[in-house]
């Protein structure tokens, strides 16, 4: 089976700094790919790079059109939504407008409306703020909106950059609840980048571990969580 | 007699602020992408203005010539956005503020040389004359306040129910966002300018049958619309609206009580220093309220 994502010798920095050196993965469609590794490695580098936020060399391939070289919008019209690093919301537009601008890409209506609906069964908290400034909301809630909102414009790969980032534990695992449910009902497949590699691994069907921009290992996500690399990488042994 | 004078520097503050208002807003399009005050704006509206006469010599009816204007100003302002700003902008954000400089001096030259620098009348499409019932209110200064609600409510009404419009307040935001989402940021900035140019043109027409048409003409109107945005708040067009008005009552009603026309001018720039100093984002600066 052809992947939905594949990334092939990946090597992407910021100017003269190169952050990722021949990084190879792929994510098939509807699994979870969790991307693993410590502060530094180039998690969000490699997430930045496949939403042509940054240039990269290699290749970046969804569905077998390449990306690499596209702009940020272009990509995102091929079906990849992007949760970024500090959750990225309109903090001065509405919860509703946010969700609106989610669905930017999209002109069917009565669509829209189905999902926007269905992201309130996903995210009750939303429909309660739904007139609110989106910089009013609890980190959690705002974490809601960030995923909610890149649903809306119906992607088939969800990158999500440390979901569970300055969340109390009782959240993140409300979190990771309500990211199973949306996993099995949104056919939506996703690159996961996460500190907490034990809730990552737990949610994940396979896992890449970066290291100092190298990839370092990977395989099923069972197999990884008793890799003696992943508990070096986060627990610094 | 001072009702009479109360009223009549009323209604041209009124006039004049309602001027203010339409250049202020478009400073704040043209802030939104460059986060820059762009100064060769009022040159801009004053070179549309000439446009607009030569259309109106050329045969044109007023309104056609007003629409023709706005259109054609629009279109060049994306231009320049698109072909010397942005680009600009990529290599060297400072450099921006040369670019607004240069633009100044070249529409004011090409004005001057296109179009011989003497002072030329501009016609009104309001009735001559005051209102009835109002005999300190002209018909121009009714219908350039009339006008310029409009066109403020028009821009309020594209930016809060239009799909467009809540793309470019998204992308004056958080441009990152915007376009992972999908939004084509550069084009929405352009956008802006296209509004920005309109507007200033719009300023353009209805200022000059007040002062009359010269290559000098918006100098001092820029002035004063660089305060209204200022008081007003650079990241708010409804604040820099409202700042328009203000300004051009102030000064109208100061100009003509306290201090008489030589320093009202002066008087005017102090205040909004003065207001500055007390709330440096503007009197209507939206509360930056965030949490992490």
């Amino acid at each position: 089976m052809t992947p939905l994502l594949e990334i092939e010798r990946l090597c992407a920095g910021y100017g003269a700094i190169t952050v990722l050196r021949d990084v190879s993965l792929s994510v098939a469609a509807g699994q979870v790919a969790a991307l693993l590794g410590a502060n530094g490695a180039g998690k969000t580098t490699l997430l930045r790079a496949v939403s042509g936020m940054i240039p990269s060399t290699g290749a970046i391939r969804m569905e077998q059109h390449l990306l690499s070289g596209l702009p940020t919008e272009a990509i995102a019209q091929r079906g990849v939504a992007h949760v970024p690093e500090g959750r990225g919301t309109f903090a001065h537009l509405s919860v509703d407008e946010n969700l609106q601008l989610g669905a930017w890409l999209r002109r069917d209506r009565a669509g829209i409306a189905r999902d926007r609906e269905r992201m309130f069964q996903h995210f009750p908290r939303l429909k309660e703020r739904l007139r609110q400034q989106a910089g009013t909301l609890s980190g959690g809630e705002q974490q809601m909106l960030a995923i909610a909102r890149a649903l809306m414009s119906r992607p088939r790969l969800l990158l999500l950059d440390e979901p569970s980032f300055g969340l109390a534990p009782i959240l993140v695992d409300e979190l990771f609840v309500a990211l199973a449910r949306i996993r099995s009902e949104e056919q939506v497949a996703m690159l996961l980048v996460e500190q907490n590699a034990h809730a990552a691994l737990e949610f994940s069907d396979h896992a890449y571990l970066l290291e100092a921009g190298e990839l370092a290992t990977h395989g099923s996500a069972q197999a990884l969580r008793g890799d003696a690399r992943v508990q070096r990488a986060y627990l610094g042994k | 007699m001072s009702t009479d004078i109360f009223l009549h520097q009323l209604f041209a503050g009124l006039t004049a602020g309602a001027i203010y208002a339409s250049l202020a807003v478009a400073l704040v399009m043209v802030w939104r992408s460059t986060h820059h005050l762009n100064f060769a704006q009022g040159e801009m509206a004053m070179f549309s203005t000439y446009v607009a006469l030569a259309l109106i010599e050329a045969g044109l009816g007023y309104w056609s010539a007003f629409a023709a204007t706005l259109g054609l100003s629009f279109l060049a302002s994306v231009a320049i956005e698109r072909l010397i700003v942005a680009p600009v902008a990529r290599s060297q954000p400072l450099a921006t503020v040369i670019v607004f400089v240069a633009l100044l001096a070249i529409f004011h030259s090409l004005a001057s040389w296109l179009f011989t620098p003497v002072l030329r009348e501009f016609p009104s499409p309001f009735p001559a004359g005051t209102l009835p019932g109002f005999p300190y209110l002209s018909g121009h200064a009714a219908g350039v306040v009339a006008l310029t609600l409009l066109e403020l409510a028009a821009v309020w009404l594209f930016f809060r129910f239009t799909r467009l419009g809540l793309a470019m307040r998204a992308v004056a935001q958080n441009p990152v966002s915007s376009r992972l989402v999908g939004i084509p940021a550069a084009r929405m900035l352009a956008l802006g300018w296209g509004l920005a140019g309109a507007l200033g043109a719009c300023a353009g027409m209805m200022i000059a049958p007040i002062i009359y048409l010269d290559p000098n003409m918006m100098a001092g109107v820029l002035l004063y619309g660089f305060a209204a945005t200022l008081l007003g708040g650079i990241a708010n067009p409804w604040g820099a609206a409202a700042g328009g008005l203000i300004v051009g009552l102030l000064d109208s009603l100061v100009g003509a009580w306290l201090i008489g026309p030589e320093l009202k001018l002066s008087f005017a720039l102090t205040l909004i220093v003065a207001v500055l100093l007390v709330r440096p984002a503007g009197l209507f600066a939206r509360a930056q309220r965030s949490r992490v």
